[in-house]
């Protein structure tokens, strides 16, 4: 039961009978960290996205009160810097360049991976810290199952997930629904004061459909809607009375075509966003935007041999852009990438890869990767890549009515970063150093003392070290599994020296699960340092400390009903994430679990 | 659902960028610019305050 996290590249997926369609990560991310958290851990942990990657991952998070809006430095960057990647497409909004990870339900995934730094080539704008990826796994097998999760706790917080499994040798039929609400009314730790203006729901509906035409020809369609709202809370000064909407919806058709030297893939994606935001929810008044993206790619993968692999990708990508805020826009953008990886000796093996961009839009800067690992010997792993990433300006910073910049330049970063990982029997240990020059930060500064626009005016060295642990151990009918992830970030402005708002030095969680017969216990720790909240580093909020723990009962003899409960901040730890907006104290919940 | 607002003028704050408490009471003190803005951020966008 105590089932988790798979360490670095084991690259996780067996692909005879199953298909994952972002085949890159698995084959061209050799030479990088890559952490994987399967469905097991996915179902322990909070429905949104920040709090799964909270406490399993190095990224740090911001989070505007519970369920607020979310973002996360990786690796000291910004929020506009970390790429998500659902089922290989890049899902950042086109508005504002980041995505809310508190609109994100991890219920309906089979896997999540945190693939630490550079991705650009690969994944285009915005892999400059890091990606995250979203997997769903179509496999072909005879199966029929449901499985209804009811989770329900403090502030009258619901979260609810359905999830229907048809398949057989031809055929893989996947449904879920996901619902996550909460009154989000808790009490200010120390105050008589509550989190007004709190309220959020969302709902979430993934469809995935595959059909395998005959041994080599495979047509998948993946699907994705969220709908969500939430109140704006106010802070311990200013009640809010704010409310945003999201309607997103995702849409993949994939066709696969492979034999013994050639995979082809045929791409074409349809992504839409829609936010309403209301500055007085009891008007109705509301500023709106809109995005509409269309995607289309071709992916041909040349196995040349047992050692070489050529990878080739075109890609044709337009963005529309609509609203209240910004002009009516098109953007057309072309890329192609080359990508090789050769196993030059049973113990060395590198990756190098190519990307050009063309678009009317801005100027591209040619990207670059390289990559390689060496085994040592059977315990002992060196890597090592360097990679040039970018991230293009968004359609508020270029079109803005009033504000936006037609003149700015893609951001771009160039990275080094070398790597080590120990397996000795139960116990894994990877390390990571690495150094980020990032060039034309783009910034949006009061121009005049009031104009606020964006323009490329920083330049920040980010540098770091990160380190993850694994151990665990099965014995009779005992299962114990223990998880650490520590990130030590510096992030500074190259002008001032001071370390970039939000990140904070130290950040370190940790799992542990115990296992025995039908039961299991786990607990959940996370420390984050403190972190300044003005570029002068005069104001800085404090580091807190929060624990979790978690029982778990199988109670039915086929083991297809489980109960559970979990206390969170068990220490009542008063803290915040962002300036003014404290965090929940203590606070519970019960979950059942059936399957059938 | 409601009607949408006319467009803003040049040089309105954009709501993502920063929102002042719909109270009127401002939030977090820039000492670095010199007419004390107060701010609050409702996405996580990069600002930087005074010259660049």
């Amino acid at each position: 039961m105590c089932q988790s996290i798979l360490a670095q590249n084991s690259g996780a997926i067996n692909l005879n009978e199953v298909i994952i369609s972002d085949a890159q990560l698995n084959n061209f991310s050799n030479a990088q960290s890559v952490l994987s958290l399967n469905d097991s851990i996915i179902q322990k942990n909070q429905p949104s996205l920040t709090s799964i990657l909270n406490y399993n991952s190095f990224i740090y998070f911001k989070e505007n009160g519970f369920g607020m809006v979310a973002s996360p430095s990786f690796r000291g960057t910004t929020a506009q810097q970390t790429a998500v990647i659902w089922n290989g497409i890049n899902i950042n909004s086109q508005l504002n360049g980041q995505t809310d990870f508190n609109t994100i339900s991890t219920r309906n995934f089979n896997s999540i991976a945190i693939r630490s730094g550079g991705g650009s080539v690969i994944y285009g704008s915005s892999a400059l810290g890091g990606t995250i990826h979203l997997n769903n796994v179509i496999a072909y097998k005879k199966q029929f199952q449901n499985e209804i999760l009811l989770n329900y706790g403090s502030f009258n917080t619901l979260d609810l997930n359905y999830k229907l499994k048809f398949g057989t040798e031809k055929l893989s039929t996947f449904f879920g629904f996901s619902r996550f609400s909460s009154d989000n009314d808790y009490q200010y730790i120390g105050t008589k004061l509550k989190n007004q203006n709190g309220a959020f729901h969302n709902n979430s509906a993934d469809f995935n459909f595959g059909y395998k035409i005959n041994s080599n020809n495979y047509v998948q369609f993946y699907n994705q809607v969220f709908d969500g709202s939430k109140d704006f809370s106010g802070t311990l000064t200013a009640v809010s009375k704010s409310k945003y909407t999201d309607f997103n919806t995702r849409n993949l058709l994939e066709w696969t075509n492979r034999n013994e030297h050639f995979t082809s893939k045929v791409k074409v994606a349809f992504l839409t966003e829609l936010y309403h935001y209301f500055e007085n929810k009891n008007t109705k008044n509301y500023s709106s935007g809109k995005s509409e993206t269309f995607i289309s790619k071709y992916d041909l993968n040349f196995k040349i041999n047992s050692k070489m692999n050529l990878n080739g990708i075109l890609e044709f990508n337009q963005t529309k852009g609509f609203g209240s805020d910004i002009e009516n826009v098109k953007r057309d953008i072309y890329s192609s990438v080359l990508l090789f990886k050769h196993q030059l000796s049973s113990r060395f093996q590198y990756e190098l890869s190519f990307r050009k961009e063309m678009t009317a839009n801005y100027k591209s800067p040619f990207l670059y990767s390289f990559g390689t690992k060496y085994m040592v010997n059977k315990n002992y792993l060196l890597r090592a890549n360097a990679s040039r990433n970018f991230r293009i300006p968004t359609l508020n910073d270029l079109y803005w009515v009033g504000a936006g910049n037609k003149n700015l330049k893609p951001e771009n970063a160039n990275q080094f970063e070398i790597g080590q990982e120990v397996k000795f029997k139960n116990l894994s240990i990877s390390n990571s150093v690495y150094i980020i020059y990032l060039k034309d930060m783009i910034q949006w500064t009061p121009a005049n003392g009031s104009f606020w626009t964006p323009n490329n005016i920083k330049n920040v060295t980010s540098k770091g070290l990160e380190t993850n642990l694994n151990w665990k151990k099965n014995h009779q009918l005992h299962s114990i599994e223990l998880n650490v992830n520590y990130a030590y970030t510096i992030s500074e402005d190259n002008v001032t020296k001071q370390q970039l708002i939000y990140v904070p030095f130290n950040k370190l969680n940790a799992s542990i699960c115990y296992g025995f017969k039908n039961a299991s216990i786990n607990a959940q720790f996370l420390y984050n340092g403190k972190v300044f909240t003005t570029s002068d580093n005069a104001y800085e909020l404090n580091a807190y400390k929060i624990a979790n723990l978690g029982f778990d009962y199988l109670i039915s003899k086929n083991n297809n009903i489980k109960l559970g409960c979990n206390i969170r901040n068990i220490f009542n730890e008063n803290y915040q994430s962002v300036a003014s907006r404290p965090m929940p104290g203590r606070n519970y919940n019960l979950h059942l679990t059936f399957k059938f | 659902m409601g009607r949408q607002t006319t467009r803003r003028k040049p040089g309105d704050l954009p709501f993502f960028l920063i929102n002042i408490g719909s109270s009127g009471k401002k939030i977090q003190r820039k000492n670095d610019f010199k007419k004390s803005v107060f701010v609050l951020r409702v996405f996580d966008v990069p600002i930087h305050f005074g010259a660049k």
